[in-house]
């Protein structure tokens, strides 16, 4: 079975590209969905399984701030890997993420190469083989 | 001005490493852009230890190119105008983001307001581009890039 994936982003433009870089990653995924704020992200978590959730962090209605705070004091999908695609860069910013146990922070924009490293290094080598 | 050659780099990094455009440096002026097409400003307000606005200027032949080489699509694909204003509206998020980091770096924290998106008249458009900043010519469509930036407490 391939890897299930949730794209986070506001912008229609970042998801579909991220939806091209991830399919031509070579791993094997099964469904990438698509959520256009924190809320709807969490909405749709809770009803069907993801492997590895995209996150961008500036965002209407929940951003991703918000969303890491609401994931990790959810009972089910606290332990979800996180990847934050954003363009913030701060290290105040990035220890607070770190804080709310992301796997990986990659800045806008993210040169391919770098998006299948962290993917594979995230999910696990073992399973880019598949 | 060492934050506009920071934020020339910044803009020659996304306009060709993002966006896939071939970017000449220019000095622009209203007469260099199409009177027939109206100006489109995308612009990011931020706040922390600094607050202020980052700006750009284009019109409507940029932000088709823009949205094109951004989603990989031909020219014979349609591209919707929400999608053109979408990646108008990214490039000033990528820009920002990474111009406040080359500038004032990575120890200062901002918060960036959701970019947006106007419509402006060519009068506007006329002072915006007599601000210092980056102007250039990116696939041969012009385009003016401006941050303007103050201490928020003093």
């Amino acid at each position: 079975m391939g890897y299930r994936l949730l794209i986070v982003d506001d912008s229609s433009i970042v998801r579909n590209v991220l939806k091209k870089a991830l399919g031509m990653t070579g791993l094997d995924i099964s469904n990438i969905s698509e959520a256009e704020n924190g809320l709807i992200a969490l909405a749709k978590l809770h009803e069907e399984r993801a492997d590895l959730v995209f996150l961008d962090i500036n965002m209407p209605v929940m951003n991703g701030m918000e969303f890491l705070q609401e994931l990790r004091d959810d009972e089910i999908l606290k332990a979800m890997p996180v990847i934050v695609v954003s363009t913030e860069g701060s290290d105040i910013r990035k220890a607070q993420l770190m804080e709310l146990g992301i796997s990986a922070l990659l800045r806008k924009p993210v040169p391919p190469e770098i998006l299948v490293e962290t993917i594979v290094s995230v999910l696990g080598e073992s399973k880019h083989d598949n | 001005m060492i934050t506009n050659v920071v934020l020339d780099q910044v803009c020659h990094l996304v306009l060709e490493d993002w966006a896939m455009m071939m970017v000449d440096d220019t000095e622009l002026s209203i007469a260099q852009f199409d009177a027939e097409q109206p100006f489109f400003i995308a612009s990011v307000n931020y706040s922390g230890v600094f607050e202020g606005a980052l700006t750009i200027l284009a019109q409507r032949p940029f932000m088709l190119t823009l949205a094109q080489n951004v989603l990989g699509a031909d020219a014979s694909d349609a591209i919707c105008n929400e999608q053109l204003r979408d990646a108008f509206s990214e490039m000033a998020n990528v820009v920002s983001g990474n111009y406040l980091t080359a500038a004032y770096g990575k120890d200062v924290e901002f918060d960036l307001v959701l970019p947006r998106v106007e419509e402006i008249p060519a009068a506007i458009a006329s002072v915006l581009l007599s601000k210092k900043g980056a102007c250039y010519l990116a696939d041969e469509h012009p385009i003016a890039i401006c941050s303007e930036i103050h201490f928020a407490y003093t």
